[in-house]
């Protein structure tokens, strides 16, 4: 065997399964790449939620979970405390030692100082103030341990295997209750220089009269575009007793959807202010790919809208889609940060434990 | 059979040097920066384990590029190893400087373009210049190692073709790095004017080490050179950067279309403060004047004149707003001003008062450039010398 394979097989990452075909000298070996030898798992932390995803060194999901928070109990220790047990159990279903875990990535909705693993703030979460999740993690679990913020991960979760792939630069906007956006940059996810590159939820905008806008009728994209601010508005113009009730920002796009003209008109203000968002992000960074997810984001009559909006622009009209991976992207993106030092973990101290 | 034995050492060998060779050009930035006494110091600066700069060492010194006086003492790089030429391609005129491996400028030399505009006339001026320039400092033509131009417009560096110029009239599509490279025969680097001037506030500007920073050319027209993790920002089609087209809030005393958005290059690049001025002059019912350009303007605010004020009030909120926006997309910790209305101090102190308002934990830094004109020259000469050191890296595998 070459040295390459040899290492490989030392580590326990590959096995001969036979021998192929001569093509005139000795028949070759026909490896096959155990990717058994180990595991990892992604967790993505909510407000309401816990989720939880075990893939094998393919890739190859073989268990999910999800758990719900209660937001008043869930501080930085019951949560640590509840990874620790799911993971566990999910290990477990698989008949995988914790030897066999060889990395975990967490995605929280905060900006994450990733070296140090520390929680910035949280302010949906009860003493998410500053928290060294990281080294809390650590004390949980044996294996190499990543915090990461959630729209991040779903960046790298689109660009592993999503709406995404082969796209080296590219922007990921979330439209949920908050907004923000997942940022590549030649084909590697760019952070800013405090951790908080993307934060478009803060991007001052024209409020929704665009007629005369001056620096003081300037407010935070995230009240207008963010699932709470739709659902407001929608609500505060309930004149008519006629306007059907929506419970959902999404319903009051597939109201418009259904014809209905206030909808209509709420649904083509927010796409306006979404396409000129769209459009600085093009000017600034020139993305190849503008993808949209989230709760608000994921709904195909915004995106229509947008496009459409994008069409009569006077630029180049980047490429906007839709994420394909849904609310898994977070959990894949969490997948495939962990894999890549898994692997060269076990490459760099390589133990026959195969 | 060949010898096993041999061929595995050359091939350690040559693995050996190729590993070292991102370490060697940190090496030489260092070294660019200060002689270093101790391998460990250096090592520290680098950033790197002891043997990997030890390695990195010796790969410089078997080439020549580094020297250590005398076996011991300080380490420096070979200042006069080679040769490279940094070209600043500007409307009206054209500016070469030709520098030693440390960086530091021989010579200079300029011309007028106002009266060139093909591609290849300007290669020509280009050849004629170089062959000045190599005369004036008395360097043999042999020791010119690499030249990086820079080009007024949308130029995809990895291609070498700059797309599009903005007042060198009709290029389109020029294959410009290969026509340097046939005129002058060394390796060429090609990119545009405001990501070389990005480049220059790094190497030896108010941008030095710092990883994510904007620098933004405000002048007649508004662009952006971006360093997002170190490294230069292009986007998908070379086009990042373009921010002077951005919306921006309309200012009040715009008579016909009051208070409607206008794009950042229009409200304040040199004439959109100009033409605030005119209109405040006009509203106000008071002449305006000598035509005074935008840095004018900002002088008279600074001393107190009234309508100088309002213009510069507005123009300051507007850049605030720009650079506001920008810095969360980025999260770039500093913006540098340049370009003619760029360098206004009036007007970075006023913008960023208004940046310290907004909520922001950290609001973004603004400093004025400190390289001035001499940017976009200083940072081809940096290009030039990492072209020259990847080629030599090169021919050692």
């Amino acid at each position: 065997m070459t040295n390459v394979v040899a290492h490989l097989a030392l580590a326990g990452l590959v096995e001969e399964v036979g021998e192929g075909d001569s093509t005139g000298g000795r028949p070759p070996d026909i490896l096959r790449f155990k990717a058994e030898r180990g595991c990892v798992a992604g967790v993505e932390i909510s407000p309401d939620f816990l989720h939880f995803l075990l893939a094998d060194l393919d890739g190859r999901e073989l268990e999910r979970a999800s758990m719900a928070l209660d937001r008043r109990s869930s501080t930085p220790a019951a949560v640590c405390t509840r990874i620790g047990t799911q993971v566990r159990e999910l290990l477990g279903k698989h008949k995988q030692p914790e030897e066999h875990l060889l990395g975990l990535v967490v995605g929280v909705p905060a900006i994450v100082n990733v070296d140090e693993g520390v929680v910035l703030a949280l302010s949906a979460l009860k003493d998410w103030n500053h928290v060294s999740l990281g080294s809390m993690l650590a004390t949980e679990f044996k294996c190499n341990t990543v915090v990461e913020n959630d729209t991040n991960l779903a960046a790298r979760g689109e660009s592993y295997r999503g709406a995404a792939r082969g796209e080296k630069d590219f922007v990921f906007i979330i439209i949920g209750e908050g907004v923000g956006a997942g940022i590549f940059v030649a084909g590697s996810l760019h952070r800013g220089s405090q951790w908080s590159a993307g934060e478009i939820g803060y991007l001052r905008v024209p409020n929704i009269s665009r007629e005369h806008p001056t620096v003081h009728q300037y407010g935070k994209l995230e009240k207008l575009l963010g699932a709470p601010g739709i659902l407001k508005s929608w609500r505060a113009n309930q004149g008519s007793r006629t306007r059907p009730k929506a419970s959902r920002a999404t319903e009051v796009f597939d109201l418009a959807a259904a014809g209905n003209a206030q909808a209509k008109r709420l649904l083509k203000q927010r796409a306006t202010i979404l396409s000129d968002i769209i459009v600085d992000l093009a000017l600034i960074l020139n993305p190849s790919l503008i993808l949209l997810g989230g709760e608000v984001g994921n709904h195909p009559l915004l995106l229509e809208e947008v496009q459409k909006l994008l069409l009569g622009s006077e630029f180049a009209v980047v490429r906007v889609g839709l994420g394909a991976l849904g609310s898994a992207a977070v959990l894949w993106g969490a997948i495939c940060t962990a894999l890549e030092p898994a692997i060269q973990g076990l490459l760099q101290s390589p133990n026959p434990a195969g | 059979m060949t010898n096993k034995r041999s061929t595995t050492s050359t091939r350690g060998t040559r693995q050996r040097h190729a590993l070292a060779q991102p370490d060697a050009c940190e090496v030489l930035q260092q070294l660019r920066e200060q002689d270093f006494n101790s391998q460990s110091e250096l090592a520290r600066q680098c950033g790197i384990p002891a043997a990997r700069l030890a390695a990195a060492l010796s790969l410089l010194a078997k080439k020549g590029l580094v020297e250590r006086p005398g076996g011991h003492g300080s380490f420096r790089i070979k200042a006069s190893y080679g040769h490279v030429l940094g070209v600043d391609i500007g409307g009206s005129n054209m500016r070469i400087a030709l520098a030693d491996m440390k960086g530091t400028v021989l010579s200079k030399w300029s011309t007028s373009t106002k009266r060139t505009s093909s591609p290849g006339m300007v290669v020509e001026q280009i050849r004629t210049g170089v062959t000045k320039l190599l005369e004036q400092a008395s360097v043999p033509r042999r020791s010119l190692l690499a030249v990086a131009a820079g080009a007024p417009g949308i130029t995809d560096a990895d291609s070498g073709v700059v797309v599009a110029t903005s007042y060198l009239r009709g290029w389109r599509n020029v294959p410009f790095r290969s026509l340097l490279e046939s005129a002058l025969h060394i390796p060429a680097a090609v990119e545009n004017d405001v990501r070389l001037a990005a480049i220059g506030e790094h190497s030896a500007g108010a941008a030095r080490g710092v990883r994510n920073f904007v620098f933004l050319a405000i002048g007649t027209g508004i662009a952006a050179g971006i360093f997002a993790n170190g490294k230069l920002v292009h986007g998908a089609d070379s086009t990042a950067g373009e921010v002077g087209y951005m919306h921006v809030p309309g200012t009040p005393e715009e008579v016909a279309k009051r208070g409607a958005p206008g794009s950042l290059e229009s409200t304040i690049g040199g004439e959109g403060v100009r033409q605030q001025w005119l209109r405040v002059c006009r509203e106000a019912r008071v002449p305006p004047g000598r035509d005074l350009n935008a840095t004018e303007i900002f002088e008279h605010a600074r001393a107190g004149e009234v309508h100088a004020m309002t213009v510069l009030d507005q123009s300051a909120r507007v850049l605030a707003y720009a650079v506001y926006n920008i810095s969360l997309v980025l999260n770039s910790a500093l913006f540098v001003l340049g370009g003619g209305v760029g360098m206004s101090a009036p007007l970075r102190d006023a913008t960023q008062c208004f940046l310290d308002q907004y909520n922001e934990p950290v609001p973004p830094k603004l400093i004025v450039s400190s390289l001035g004109p001499d940017a976009q020259l200083i940072g081809a000469i940096r290009l030039a010398l990492h072209t020259a050191e990847a080629r030599l890296g090169l021919k050692l595998q």
